[in-house]
């Protein structure tokens, strides 16, 4: 403990508080006063405002310059060693504004600690630099790219596997500027340096093994790993390339296997879907029986919106229920006609038997006394007929939503599933218990729907015969999945009596010019389809 | 925690079976339920839980008076309790040094008839001193209550804990130095700070600059050393707390060995310089290298621990605001309390 010299006197006056000014004005300080010695009056802390005159501010201050020691107690509160008035310029700013020889400072201009002989110095908060945390962040790899006409090296920074940004050189560098005012009293390693020529691959790569190094080191410790500064340089894109930089997506597969698809970072899940199509090999049909979907957990996936950005889910989203990624592809059908997309493909009978397996291991199809027969089916590899036995269980192509309040509901909650045959509320306790009561609406009693985005549910009509309809509320935070779901099903529906109304129709009368709209485009927006619902 | 019964120096043979009144003391904390407790050796190095507390702060509670025999009075002289922070040389028993003394009258001398609950309170204690137990001194921290009677005396003590807790800048200067034996080694140590925290890291490096003689491995040596008396009658004791090897064979000049060294699993106190002039309890780390033949050479350097506080560190203005309020009449305090809220914020 260093030795604070100067005698230290109690301030005799009545304790007064100036209002701590707002402004950070020059010269203003919070004043503490007092001894350390229990048994003296002492006054409490005050803030004291000392403007600069032309003698300057007329005061000496002594002690310690943040070099730390024992934190002792001043009227019960612990500080850590304080600098004190050594002396006041009588007639001076400081003795006007009644500092007395002996006060401690507490802080100035509402910053803590380190002061130097009576000058204000901005001064750093305290920071605890060795909280430290190994943070999986890397840089594999670079790429040199072209951008209005500007050729330039970007390093993709990723993080447990999956990438996160592109940056190049100059970025970095503006990072170390910021990190380094910031935090200005911790001891940064060297970013690997400038170089004003163009560099050899080897030097590029020992350049990237550099910056990383440098990254890892800088985000271990915690402070400065969530920092604002640091949490910007690695979320946001920097303008200059906005979304134009590529990104690898990995998507799960309904066969357990994995793909990964190179899209622009601000794709959207129409794009992004594109790209696994001829990835995967898909034809245009097929793809329209499948989707991108986001795995909530282990007994929910979510359709992704055709106007999402898949990339900020994968690099948000971590889920222990699909390793490595939260996106999956998987069937997007109701419709449990499906024979005639299975019979000449054989890569979707591929993956809708691995689905449907699946979901009978999960209890999202209940195969109960047919288990036995689909097993045998299932080793047999006779993936047709295990899902032509599999269509008439329950649970086929029906979409559960986690359990969530409805307004019909005084207490408790429901489980919504939707299906082909119906959409079905099965009641359930509020911590998702099934409860007995099961309410079943028929698709022709649906009138009207809409999702109420404030409110976060999904809300629908429905007709009672005589009675006036209904409107029936579903808080839901996965309302606007629930409402794609509705709109998916009522356009099968209707391709159905499409199909219907063409095998009746000799003389070629409903035919249109107009080929069926791809599914995907018709998902947008919502319309009251009133008397077009078809009855099945 | 124990009962002590003060027997008169004059001594008449006391017996321990008084036909008269006697009575059972209780110290209770008005903040036990919310309190933290912290491990502490006792003297015949068993580990016990005490209340914690640090400087400052206000100590707290009641006492419990329980007459053992219904229906007969206690007469006594007094009644009171007191707070002591002392330092007991081993050696030297009989003598305690008390550094803080301080006393509650609880009720004045007369007589008790039933069992009766006094309450006390000690204002913002000072506690310079962290609590220590160590080979040949201890330096302790405790509650006494005391019924004064003619004959002997009934107390009560009960020990607390005191932890002090320091702040120092993350970068404090590095020890490096060059050591070594001519023509035969030459090494270079470095340790990234002079002062550390009981839960820090010791990160260094050994660089060999000559070697001409066979090593065969080194290691980095805790040691405690416990300093009581002045003057002629100073004693040190050291205490090996921890032996960790950090290289195992010979190594070749040019050769850089890393140090990485947890503290946490040591079992240490901080640095006490000179208590109250009575004893020091400070730390070393020793770097030994021993060669082939059994040799030792060994560069023995002194580090500060340090005992970081987990408490919350409100922002400065906060803590004065807060502090301020304890002086009424100023409607003022508030406003600097909620402006301080409002710039944490």
């Amino acid at each position: 403990m260093a030795e604070i010299e100067g005698d230290e006197t109690a301030r005799p006056a009545s304790p007064s508080l100036l209002p701590a000014a707002a402004p950070r004005v020059n010269g203003s300080g919070v004043v503490g006063s007092g001894s350390q010695t229990p048994t003296m009056v002492t006054s409490g802390p005050r803030v004291v405002r000392i403007v600069k005159s032309e003698s300057g501010y007329g005061f000496n201050v002594r002690g310690q310059v943040s070099e730390g020691g024992q934190l002792r107690s001043i009227n019960g509160e612990l500080y850590a060693p304080l600098q004190h008035v050594s002396a006041v310029l009588p007639g001076g700013a400081a003795d006007r504004a009644g500092i007395v020889k002996g006060d401690r400072i507490l802080e100035v201009n509402r910053e803590a600690d380190g002061l130097d002989g009576g000058e204000e110095s901005a001064v750093q908060p305290n920071y605890d630099y060795s909280d430290k945390q190994a943070v999986p962040i890397s840089v594999p790899t670079y790429k040199h790219v072209e951008q209005h006409s500007e050729k330039f090296v970007v390093y993709n920074v990723y993080m447990s596997g999956r990438q996160l940004c592109s940056k190049r050189y100059r970025e970095f560098a503006i990072l170390h500027q910021n990190l380094k005012r910031e935090f200005s009293n911790y001891n940064f390693p060297k970013l690997p340096g400038k170089w004003p020529f163009s560099l050899s691959e080897p030097q590029l790569d020992a350049r990237r093994r550099g910056l990383e190094e440098y990254l890892e080191r800088v985000c271990s410790v915690r402070v400065i790993g969530e920092s604002d500064i640091m949490q910007e340089f690695l979320s946001e894109s920097n303008e200059n390339h906005n979304g134009i930089t590529d990104v690898e997506l990995r998507i799960a597969l309904p066969d357990k296997t994995t793909a990964s698809v190179r899209v622009r970072k601000n794709s959207t899940t129409d794009q992004v879907y594109q790209a696994l199509v001829v990835k995967v090999g898909m034809d245009s049909i097929m793809a329209s029986y499948f989707a991108l979907f986001e795995v909530i957990n282990h007994s929910f996936v979510r359709k992704l919106a055709p106007n999402e950005f898949p990339h900020k889910l994968y690099v948000q989203n971590y889920t222990s229920a699909v390793p490595g990624t939260c996106l999956t592809m998987r069937k997007w059908l109701f419709s449990t006609q499906e024979e005639e997309l299975l019979q000449d493909n054989p890569l979707a009978l591929h993956y809708c038997f691995h689905q449907a397996q699946d979901d009978v291991k999960k209890g999202f199809i209940k195969a109960e006394d047919k288990a036995y027969q689909l097993q045998k089916l299932a080793e047999q590899r006779k993936m047709t007929m295990y899902l032509s036995l599999l269509r008439s269980c329950e649970g086929y192509n029906e979409m559960t939503f986690p359990h969530c309040a409805c307004d019909s509901r005084r207490k408790g909650h429901v489980i919504t599933a939707i299906s082909m045959k119906h959409f079905k509320l099965h009641a359930c306790t509020e911590d998702g218990t099934l409860e007995n009561q099961v309410i079943m609406f028929e698709w022709s009693e649906m009138q009207r729907w809409d999702t109420d985005e404030e409110g976060m549910a999904f809300c629908f009509e429905y007709v009672r015969g005589e009675k006036k309809p209904r409107w029936v509320k579903i808080f839901t935070p996965y309302f606007n999945y629930m409402h794609e779901c509705f709109e998916r099903i009522f356009c099968e529906l209707k391709w159905k009596k499409e199909v219907e109304d063409e095998a009746s129709d000799k003389d070629n009368k409903n035919c249109s010019n107009n080929d069926y709209l791809s599914p995907l485009e018709q998902q947008k927006g919502w319309r009251h389809l009133g008397d077009e619902i078809a009855t099945s | 925690m124990h009962l002590d019964l003060k027997i008169p120096a004059q001594g008449f043979g006391m017996s321990f079976f008084s036909f008269g009144q006697s009575a059972e003391i209780d110290i209770v904390l008005n903040d036990a339920e919310t309190r933290k407790k912290a491990e502490h050796k006792t003297e015949d190095g068993k580990k016990d839980k005490y209340f914690l507390f640090y400087d400052g702060e206000t100590v707290s509670g009641k006492v419990n008076v329980t007459l053992k025999n219904p229906g007969k009075r206690l007469e006594h002289q007094g009644i009171k309790i007191e707070f002591i922070g002392q330092i007991e040389l081993y050696y030297d028993r009989g003598n305690h040094h008390e550094f803080v003394s301080l006393v509650k009258d609880l009720a004045r001398p007369g007589e008790m008839a039933q069992s009766q609950t006094f309450d006390f309170e000690f204002t913002h204690v000072e506690k310079p001193y962290e609590s220590y137990t160590g080979q040949n001194v201890k330096l302790r921290y405790f509650l006494r209550a005391t019924i004064s009677r003619r004959l002997n005396d009934i107390c009560k003590e009960m020990d607390i804990v005191v932890h002090t807790l320091s702040t120092y800048p993350e970068l404090n200067s590095s020890i490096k130095m060059e050591v070594g034996i001519e023509d035969c080694l030459h090494i270079e140590f470095e340790y990234n700070k002079s002062k550390y925290h009981l839960k820090d890291v010791i990160v260094g490096k050994i660089y060999f600059l000559l070697v001409r003689i066979k090593i065969k491995h080194m290691e980095i040596d805790i040691i405690k050393r416990e300093t009581t008396g002045t003057g002629p009658n100073v004693y040190h004791e050291n205490d090996t707390i921890a032996k960790y090897e950090i290289m195992d064979g010979a190594p070749v000049r040019g050769e850089s060995i890393p140090i990485r060294l947890f503290l946490a699993g040591y079992e240490m106190t901080p640095t006490m310089r000179d208590v109250n002039k009575k004893f020091s309890v400070r730390y070393y780390l020793n770097l030994v290298l021993i060669d082939e033949e059994e040799r030792r050479y060994f560069k023995q350097q002194e580090i500060t621990l340090w005992r970081k506080g987990d408490i919350v560190r409100k922002s400065m203005s906060h803590q004065a605001a807060i502090a301020s309020q304890r002086f009424e009449g100023s409607a003022s305090a508030e406003k600097a309390l909620s402006q301080a809220k409002e710039d944490d914020n």
